[in-house]
């Protein structure tokens, strides 16, 4: 069951600042949602024992040889905060 | 007829016997944009000084006699495929100034033929909707009808073939996103097999469904698009070795081909005219010697549940990279590491982008994973194994691409539950990984398109076209009014 301290915590999880004020709508909203995927529910698993339900099988992998990466710079070039080559970030200790 | 109505083999023929320049075709087109796109608003970005600069290279191999099939066709290309140097923002405010530092591999295949890039157009924000109200840019209007929605996710490339302000465009389909703006605009559009287009580049969604994909005015003109895009490509490790030719079963006859119509698709949940269009549709299909045959997928009614499941597990894992540190939006109001990315998502992100990164952050965690994700994958599996059934006796299958002809702006847009189960025709494709293509099959009283889908098996796209292909060939589309 959706509740605004489940929301916290999911908030938490996906790095997500949410106001409190707007705590309760998203309930409501993610509560409508997640009726919609109880309907899943129905389906037993004994019912497809035969499946794997593995997703997707990824065999076209490239060898793992190490080739040319992207200059530096360029990739630099669309953050906001750089500095000699590097990311900046606030400081994270104290 | 007017030459924004021609297909991009003519305009081929035109550009070859030099009775028109891609510098002339170019401007044409860009003329357009200038005239109509300020009622569509389809393009985020118009490219017309780089168009142009293409258009004389593709004029200058011409006259060496070396044109490829897309060699000086303008296009437009959705704004999730990165384009170097232009800005790609994906519709949302968190990419509003990212300028990627290279080419998608489908743009940058579409340039090796000096095929020319018109500009980026609209999108719901990340390709999260069926409308292209959710773009934090434009919001794309239908050309056949101001007031309603182009359909979405790839509203803007749909939008801009219906109104000709370009001769095809490029799209991205996860749950419908190429398929079902086709159908809503009036135009072809196809999602090719999982694998046959390299998605490097394109900006992630849910990486196990998503494919780019053409959006033009026949499914000759997406073939075309198709055999100059597709292909394998180190960079995705998703992408197939298998080399298709879209074009190889054009012309081949219908007479004899098992056409699959799956009864749950024609049920109560669709709208009665959309039914009869299709339903008439398959009944040419009969006239030109093809045996239609009722089939049934009884998961059908989990599909919705899964695909929502699945694709915000792998979106709320794919926008995990959007934290204000390497690219995209910075909120300048953080004094912490951790305001720095919270506050980040919370300013950059639009409301459908937070539902899902929410909700797959809930299907994957400690305590639902089983009771969710596991369970929506083993419902892939059954959707598979039950097209895999109906694909031993029959050649390709017949549904509508959506539930209703477009709708009205502001109509369901606000309701996601309502949003989510629009897509009912369109996503047990992308979970199954097969080719589809939504050709218009009528217009409804309102004078609005109404599409059918083609769907087909894994690696059989040629099918898929052929069939579509043999119905357009008989029928009379019509252009909306500017």
């Amino acid at each position: 069951m959706l509740d605004t301290d489940l929301m916290t915590y999911l908030a938490k999880l996906s790095k997500l600042e949410i106001d409190e004020a707007d705590k309760e709508r998203l309930v409501s909203e993610m509560s409508a949602i997640v009726d919609l995927m109880d309907t899943m529910n129905e389906v037993t698993f004994d019912e497809c024992e035969n499946l794997k339900g593995e997703g997707v099988n990824l065999l076209n992998l490239r060898e793992d040889i190490s080739r040319e990466s992207f200059d530096r710079e360029k990739i630099l070039k669309n953050a906001s905060h750089k500095k000699d080559g590097f990311f900046v970030v606030p400081k994270i200790m104290e | 007829m007017e030459l924004c109505d021609k297909s991009i083999l003519m305009l081929r023929q035109m550009l070859d016997q030099k009775e028109i320049s891609s510098v002339e075709l170019t401007t044409y087109y860009l003329d357009r944009i200038k005239e109509f796109d300020h009622q569509i608003e389809s393009y985020i970005t118009v490219c017309e000084e780089e168009a142009l600069k293409r258009a004389a290279l593709a004029d200058q191999r011409i006259a060496k006699g070396e044109s490829k099939s897309l060699t000086g066709i303008p296009i437009s290309i959705k704004d999730n495929l990165c384009l170097e140097g232009v800005r790609t923002t994906c519709g949302s405010k968190m990419l509003e100034n990212f300028i990627p530092p290279y080419h998608a591999t489908a743009a940058q295949k579409l340039l090796a033929e000096d095929a020319v890039i018109l500009g980026k157009v609209s999108m719901d924000e990340f390709a999260m909707g069926g409308s292209t109200q959710t773009s934090y840019y434009k919001k794309t209007k239908n050309p056949y009808d101001m007031t309603r929605v182009p359909g979405g996710s790839s509203g803007g490339s749909a939008a801009s073939v219906a109104a000709k302000l370009a001769a095809a465009s490029l799209g991205s389909d996860t749950g419908g996103s190429i398929r079902q703006p086709a159908s809503f605009c009036g135009v072809t559009g196809m999602k090719p097999t999982y694998g046959a287009v390299s998605r490097y580049g394109l900006v992630a969604f849910a990486s196990s469904f998503d494919q780019i994909g053409p959006l033009a005015h026949s499914a000759k003109d997406c073939a075309s698009i198709l055999n100059t895009i597709a292909g394998h490509d180190i960079h995705d490790g998703t992408s197939a070795k298998h080399k298709i030719d879209f074009e190889a079963k054009l012309g081949n006859p219908i007479k004899g081909l098992k056409l699959a119509l799956p009864k749950e698709f024609f049920g109560d949940g669709i709208d009665s005219q959309v039914k009869e269009a299709v339903l008439k549709a398959a009944a040419e299909y009969e006239k030109m010697g093809a045996e239609l045959i009722e089939v049934s997928m009884p998961s059908l009614k989990y599909a919705i549940a899964a695909y929502y499941l699945i694709a915000s597990a792998e979106a709320s894992s794919n926008l995990a990279r959007y934290d204000g540190i390497k690219f995209g939006y910075c909120t300048p109001h953080a004094k912490t590491y951790e305001e720095r990315i919270t506050r980040t998502r919370k300013e950059g992100f639009g409301e459908e982008v937070k539902r899902r990164i929410l909700l797959g952050t809930y299907a994957l965690s400690s305590g639902y994973y089983d009771a969710y994700y596991k369970k929506a994958l083993y419902i892939q599996d059954k959707i598979k194994a039950e097209y895999r059934s109906i694909f031993e006796s029959c050649d390709a299958m017949i549904t509508p691409t959506a539930p209703t002809p477009a709708y009205k702006i502001g109509e369901i847009e606000g309701d996601p539950v309502k949003m989510y189960l629009a897509d009912i025709c369109t996503v047990t494709v992308n979970i199954a990984g097969l080719p589809a293509i939504s050709t218009t099959c009528g217009y409804d009283n309102d004078g609005m398109p109404i599409g059918m889908s083609v769907v087909g098996k894994a690696f059989d796209d040629a099918a898929v076209i052929q069939v579509a292909d043999a119905f357009e060939t008989n029928f009379k589309t019509q252009n909306p009014r500017l």
